[in-house]
């Protein structure tokens, strides 16, 4: 086996189409509620003074701030575009659009001092997402393809062959989770060395920032707050982060380890919410973790594979 | 898709997210990012932030949105980068907050506003008590014209 096939069957392996379409799905959901329930925050960047834009990322294209109207045009286009996302309707205009839109709208919320990190992921994901056939099961496309059959098998069936075409996406989505974990762990390491690890410099983080919530009148952690005396409980978590964050690799080495890897990140973002009331939704939410998970097997349950039968024959129907 | 299409997509968006390990010195952007949260020593930091005082000169907390944003955390950001800005951003959000202040009912109690940088010590802050080790007062804006 040569090294180019050797690296073609990791990044080009065979996936099932519904496996993508219910990270699509999943993915778009997500966003679709998150935009709507940041509305407020993600709206109010249009009325702050031009002195503090300071952009980032493709807003870097501009000089200066849009007006308001253009720009809560485009949050409410991105809202809007996240329901055919989701439901994977006119999926090859609808699919890099809200991708692209997503990313512009999160980067402008992030050009005003301050970067929200918490949004990052997501933006990456659904650009992957809308540039991956993600629609080809579980959407309204697929429906439209491939109406019920008279043996039963639903409309909008999946194709039967896993294919790379889908794999790849799944992989990257992966590959690209893992790599902002790591990229969080080296920074621990440059910028502190290996005295991160004895839990001070974490121990003082939690501290200053419910220090900083308290002066500024925001939530604060009371759990926080209350365990920062106690100096003895934080070398742990400062490893286990580390751990789990420069470890983040080793979720590629099969299922159970990605099993394993997924929720001890899913319970340390739980910690940084009880410890420093900070919300990290999207991983919190585990949408972020489903590409490294066979869901569409789940979505074969009976109980489940009803639930979804139901969903459909909502949908508007489309020719 | 073709294949080399997706390596272009997968391989690239990958690669891209990486990147800013290779420019540590690059400030942090978004959506490439180093992820520098929490990753520094924090020593005793300097939290800066606006307060009201009533006629008494007692402080009173203001709201985020009074301040700067819905966001606590972007409020905290725009204090902070007026007061390093110095003047005239200083004067600035001093009487923006001020005409703000003065519009609202519920802060009728409130006489001025003040920008303040305060350095605390934030274990001591949990384990002693709450009082900064120091505070300066960078600018004080009165909001008394309309009451």
């Amino acid at each position: 086996m040569t090294l180019l096939s050797a690296i073609d069957r990791f990044f080009y392996p065979p996936a099932p189409a519904a496996r993508l379409g219910a990270v699509r799905v999943a993915a778009g959901a997500f966003a679709l509620i998150y935009l709507l329930a940041r509305a407020g925050p993600f709206l109010s960047v249009a009325s702050y003074a031009p002195r503090l834009f300071d952009p980032v990322g493709p807003v870097a294209l501009l000089e200066a701030p849009l007006p308001a109207p253009l720009a809560h045009a485009l949050f409410a286009l991105t809202v809007v575009l996240a329901v055919p996302f989701a439901l994977g309707f006119k999926y090859r205009v609808v699919g890099p659009l809200f991708a692209l839109l997503l990313l512009w709208e999160t980067s402008y919320r992030s050009s005003w001092g301050m970067k929200f990190h918490t949004e990052n992921l997501l933006a990456l994901h659904v650009l992957l997402l809308g540039f991956a056939p993600a629609a080809d099961a579980l959407s309204l496309d697929a429906q439209r393809r491939t109406p019920a059959s008279a043996s039963g098998a639903p409309a909008g069936a999946a194709p039967a062959e896993p294919h790379g075409r889908y794999g790849w996406a799944l992989r990257a989505l992966c590959l690209v989770t893992i790599v902002t974990y790591v990229l969080a762990g080296l920074a621990k390491i440059r910028n502190s060395g290996w005295d991160w690890a004895d839990g001070e410099i974490l121990r003082t983080h939690i501290a200053y920032d419910n220090v900083r919530k308290l002066e500024l009148g925001s939530w604060h952690s009371p759990l926080g707050a209350a365990l920062v005396p106690h100096a003895w409980l934080f070398p742990p978590l400062a490893w286990t982060s580390l751990l789990l964050e420069l470890g983040a690799p080793l979720a590629l080495l099969g299922r159970t380890a990605a099993r394993i890897w997924a929720l001890g990140v899913w319970a340390f973002h739980v910690g940084v919410l009880l410890l420093m009331a900070i919300a990290f939704p999207y991983p919190l939410s585990f949408v972020a973790f489903v590409p490294f998970f066979p869901v569409e097997r789940w979505l074969e349950r009976p109980r489940v594979r009803a639930v979804v039968q139901r969903a459909q024959a909502l949908l508007p129907r489309w020719k | 898709m073709s294949r080399w299409l997706a390596y272009v997509v997968g391989l690239g968006t990958v690669v891209a997210t990486a990147s800013p390990a290779f420019f540590p010195d690059q400030p942090d952007s978004y959506p490439l990012s180093t992820y520098p949260m929490f990753s520094r020593p924090r020593d005793k930091p300097t939290v800066f932030f606006v307060e009201g005082l009533d006629a008494a000169g007692e402080g009173v907390r203001l709201p985020s949105a009074l301040v700067a944003s819905q966001e606590v955390m972007q409020t905290a950001v725009t204090v902070r980068r007026a007061i390093q800005a110095g003047e005239p951003a200083i004067s600035e959000l001093c009487a923006e907050v001020a005409r703000r202040v003065a519009a609202s009912r519920e802060h009728a109690q409130v006489r001025a506003v003040r920008l303040v940088s305060a350095r605390f010590d934030p274990v001591r802050y949990f384990t002693v008590g709450r009082a900064p080790e120091s505070l300066t007062e960078h600018r004080r804006c009165s909001v008394g014209g309309e009451r």
